[in-house]
This record gives structure tokens, C-alpha cells and sequence, in this order.
């Protein structure tokens, strides 16, 4: 009897030491409710650095000028961002000083954010580019500032999802890697040549 | 149960009864949408609905698989009856609040020929409230939206469709009886076998069986009551305009333990279990190639929860009132009133 009591004791203890088990593991593990990160390929990647690649080449030729400090626009963009000199700084202000552009084909604009600032001719900065619901953020590193033609060096670090790139500038043309491909980018319209 | 205790006990049953149907919709019409789920839900395809739904499904899942005992203790002889009403919620995080559901598409279901990106595959991207989601001020409903991407840029954007009701927790009433004393067996049905009336929700039909066995047959002198069981669910709900219906399922293999003190009786258990839901409606497609076009979708969920422990008490106080909690992929809580064993 004694045993027997002994037995339900150590089953008693058992069955709950389970329980307290099950209480601290059953935490949760995956959402009831998904949340999936964008399905993006590195193609789609590159096409997005592309454009991105020709934001920022129609942006920072404003640092070269030394333009008053103020507000100022770029042909071919909506919207404006802030200019000012010593050191060379360009940056927008959400909500309302944004650049936003259609890439010619399209029906739907980008938005572009940023905050650059250029010393000794090499600009340095980070930024964001929104694409309906879908955000790229980027970080310019040491890309040179010519008051006209393309970058001759620099990179650009792109971030878009689970996905990197690198945007690499060589003067005429831009190149983007993504993984262990390689794109041509045409910085005159920001699309992929090869 | 003697017959003066039922008859002290069917007020207050009856009244919790009332209280439940009249609740219930009330809940639902609180800071909710003024079209019910499946008149919502016929506005999206299969993509966005997965996500929308995604709560409601494991919600009802995990509430059809809580409060199935209130004591481990099934009495071994003597054939008893019991009735009582059990109330379940099931906790929503912030993150049950908004989905977001990406999948590589065909880009001709929503493109026109000559757009960029007709014939290609691209992202679409379906994300917003959930059913249970915030809903807004009137006149200024949050609604979701399904964005296709070429290249990673928008070719095709619409919105979707707010939450239903925005609410912290996933409800459930449901009203059983139990059968117990022979060889240690307690039978136990649930639920209401007839339609009636959830609000916004819908209609709702609702039956689950049960099997309890007392382990305490064989092992006598067990200091505490152990039993294990099963218990199988089905709950059925159809729009009251549109032809939608959602039916959901779930199992649940348990063990339950309890220990009597007096009036209080501490009870816990660990459980597997399992739920999904069939999900059937008209779409009513508005895609530039599919426009004026119904479809019909059916696709099928399940759950997120597969085991669960449970903590709980009953006081018996001629009637019993429990109360208790579970965790398991999400916190829920279920409560009840029992007359009987």
C-alpha cells in the first residue's frame, strides 16, 4: 500500500513537473497570422537598384553647384529636397519634401528620402526608396560628385527585403550585383541593359 | 444530481443562456463592419483571404479545443448526467491585428496586354487588417490593399476590405451535457445542433463529441484523478447574403489531471490537437482580365495551435464554476457552469 501510494506520489509529481514543462515550451512558435517578407528576386533587385541608381545620379550633381541653401528641384522629378553648402548637403523631409518620379512605362511613382552629404567631392549618406508597399533603404559610400556626366566611382549598399546589392559606379555606366549576378545599369534611364 | 439543485440551477443557466445570445452579436456589431464576413470576403480573392481569415481560424480552433474538462474526476459507477455552459477566447497579439501575404504570381490575371510585366511572373502582395483588425472611424474605414510588382515596381494596386470587428479576443459560447459512471467512461456532447444568428459573423451550427476515460478504473489508489480523452468538433458558419460558408473542424487528445480540496478542485492537463477550417465563397473578380467575372474559390486552413497545457479550478458551490487558462501558439482562457458530477 505504501508502495502503491509512493507510486501515485512520484506520478503526481511527474504529471506535473509535464504540465509546468508544457507551460514554460508552449510559448510561441510561429504566428497565427503571416507576415511574409517580400518574395523578391535578384532580378527584380537589380531593376530596383537601377532606378535608384538614377535617382541618385540626378541628385547629387545639386551638391557641385553650391547653390544657395534652400529648396531645390530636379527636371524630370515632382517634389523638392533641402540644399545647403559647407559642408555640401542635400536631405528630404517627409511628408512634404519628398523627390517622387514615374519611371517611364510605368503607371506608378517612387518615392525617394535621403540625406547626403558631400566633403572633399566624395558624398556620403543613407536613404530610402518606397515602391508602392515595398522599401529599399541604401547607403552611399564614397561616390564621387561631378557638377555633370556620372559618378566615376563609389558604391552604392542596397537593402530590399531579404536580399543586398551593391551598386558600383564606373563613369559612363553603373554596375548592380546581387548574389553572384551582375547587371549593367543605363544611368541615363535607370534601366538594365544587361 | 439531486432534482432541488436543477431546479435552483435552471435559472441561472437559462439566464447565462440569454446572456451569451444577446452578447455575442452585440460584440460584433461593436466597431464593425456594417457588412457581415461573407458578404466581406467575396470582395477578395483566395491570397488576400488567407491572410484576412488567418486569426479566425485559429481562434475558433483553439477555443473548440479549450474547456473540455472541469475536473479529471468521472465518477466509476452509476450512471450521472451533468449540463453546463462554457465561455472560450482565444487572446489576439498585435500582430493578429495585420497580414501580410506575398506570393510570386502570373501577372496576366492582372494586368492588361501592353502593360509592363503582361505575361511575366511578378510579386503580389496582399496585406492590411485582418478580420479582426482596427476598423476606423466611420466614413474613414482602414482597408487593406493587393499591390502586384514587375521588377519590383507597382504594375497593378486595389484595396481590399476592413476588418470585420475589431476585437482583442476571439469568442465562443457553447452549451453541453455530459454522460458519465459507467467503466469510467464520461460521454460528453456540445454545442448547438440548429443555425442561429452571430451578428456580422453570420449564422452558426455547432456539434463536437466527446470521450473521457478515467484512468483512476485501473489504478484505484491514485491519489489524484487522472483521465485521458478525445474530443472531435465541428462548427459551421454561413453569410446570411452571400453564398460563403466556413467550416471549421478540430480534435483534441488529452490527459487531465485534478485534485479535490472541499469546494475546489485544481485541475490541469496537456493536450495535442488540431483544427482547420474550409473556407468556400464567391469572388466577385474585378482584375482588368476577369472583370464582371464570379470565381468560385475553396481552399482550406488550419491551425497554428497542435498541443496545449492547461491550468484551471472549479468550485463547487452546488453548481460548479471554473475557471481556467492555456498556453499554447496563443493564451486562451475559458470558463463555465456546470449542474452535475
Amino acid at each position: 500500500m505504501k508502495r502503491l501510494q509512493a507510486t501515485g506520489w512520484t506520478l503526481l509529481t511527474a504529471l506535473m513537473l509535464t504540465a509546468l514543462i508544457g507551460l514554460v515550451g508552449c510559448s510561441s512558435d510561429d504566428p497565427a497570422t503571416p507576415h511574409d517578407d517580400a518574395q523578391l528576386t535578384a532580378e527584380d533587385v537589380a531593376h530596383q537598384s537601377g532606378f535608384l541608381a538614377y535617382s541618385i545620379v540626378n541628385v547629387l550633381p545639386t551638391m557641385a553647384a553650391k547653390a544657395f541653401p534652400g529648396l531645390e528641384t530636379i527636371s524630370g522629378f515632382s517634389g523638392d529636397f533641402w540644399l545647403d553648402s559647407n559642408p555640401d548637403h542635400v536631405w528630404t523631409e517627409a511628408p512634404d519634401h519628398i523627390l517622387t518620379w514615374t519611371p517611364a512605362g510605368f503607371d506608378f511613382s517612387v518615392d525617394c528620402e535621403f540625406n547626403i552629404t558631400s566633403i572633399s567631392g566624395l558624398a556620403n549618406g543613407t536613404g530610402t526608396l518606397t515602391a508602392g508597399t515595398l522599401e529599399i533603404s541604401f547607403t552611399i559610400v564614397n561616390v564621387t560628385v561631378v557638377g555633370a556626366g556620372y559618378p566615376a566611382s563609389g558604391q552604392v549598399l542596397v537593402s530590399s527585403g531579404t536580399m543586398a546589392a551593391t551598386i558600383t559606379f564606373n563613369g559612363g555606366t553603373a554596375d548592380v550585383q546581387v548574389g553572384t549576378q551582375t547587371w549593367t545599369i543605363d544611368l541615363s534611364d535607370g534601366t538594365l541593359v544587361s | 444530481m439531486t432534482t432541488k439543485t436543477w431546479m435552483k440551477g435552471w435559472p441561472l443557466i437559462a439566464a447565462a443562456l440569454l446572456f451569451a445570445a444577446w452578447t455575442l452579436p452585440a460584440m460584433a456589431q461593436d466597431e464593425g463592419s456594417d457588412e457581415d464576413l461573407g458578404e466581406l470576403i467575396s470582395e477578395v480573392g483566395q491570397i488576400y483571404a488567407e491572410g484576412y481569415l488567418a486569426p479566425l481560424v485559429s481562434g475558433f480552433g483553439i477555443n473548440q479545443n479549450a474547456g473540455l474538462y472541469h475536473t479529471a474526476a468521472i465518477p466509476l459507477t452509476g450512471l450521472k448526467i451533468s449540463f453546463g455552459l462554457k465561455v472560450m477566447a482565444s487572446k489576439l497579439d498585435d500582430e493578429d491585428k495585420t497580414f501580410r501575404v506575398t506570393r510570386r504570381v502570373d501577372l496576366s490575371d492582372y494586368l492588361d496586354p501592353g502593360d509592363p510585366g503582361y505575361g511575366d511572373e511578378g510579386l503580389l502582395v496582399a496585406e492590411g487588417p485582418t478580420v479582426f483588425g482596427e476598423v476606423g472611424e466611420d466614413g474613414n474605414e482602414i482597408k487593406g490593399s493587393m499591390t502586384a510588382y514587375w521588377h519590383g515596381l507597382p504594375v497593378y494596386t486595389a484595396e481590399g476590405i476592413p476588418a470585420l470587428v475589431a476585437s482583442d479576443y476571439v469568442p465562443l459560447v457553447a452549451p453541453e451535457i455530459s454522460l458519465g459512471g459507467i467503466a469510467g467512461l464520461r460521454a460528453t456532447m456540445r454545442g448547438v445542433p440548429m443555425e442561429f444568428d452571430i451578428g456580422e459573423v453570420g449564422k452558426l451550427k455547432y456539434v463536437g463529441f466527446g470521450l473521457a476515460y478515467s484512468v483512476n478504473n485501473l489504478a484505484p489508489t491514485l491519489p489524484v484523478d487522472v483521465m485521458v480523452g478525445i474530443f472531435s468538433q465541428s462548427l459551421d458558419i454561413s453569410s446570411t447574403a452571400e453564398e460563403a460558408t466556413f467550416s471549421a473542424s478540430a480534435k483534441s487528445y488529452y490527459l487531465g489531471v485534478s485534485k479535490a480540496f472541499s469546494m475546489l478542485t485544481v485541475y490541469g492537463g496537456v493536450a495535442k490537437e488540431e483544427s482547420s477550417m474550409d473556407i468556400a465563397y464567391v469572388y466577385d473578380n474585378g482584375t482588368p482580365n476577369n472583370a464582371g467575372d464570379d470565381e468560385d474559390i475553396a481552399f482550406t486552413l488550419d491551425g497554428i495551435q497542435d498541443k496545449r497545457t492547461t491550468l484551471g479550478a472549479t468550485l463547487n458551490l452546488g453548481v460548479k464554476i471554473n475557471a481556467e487558462m492555456s498556453m499554447g501558439n496563443m493564451t486562451s482562457y475559458a470558463g463555465g457552469l456546470i449542474f452535475g458530477f
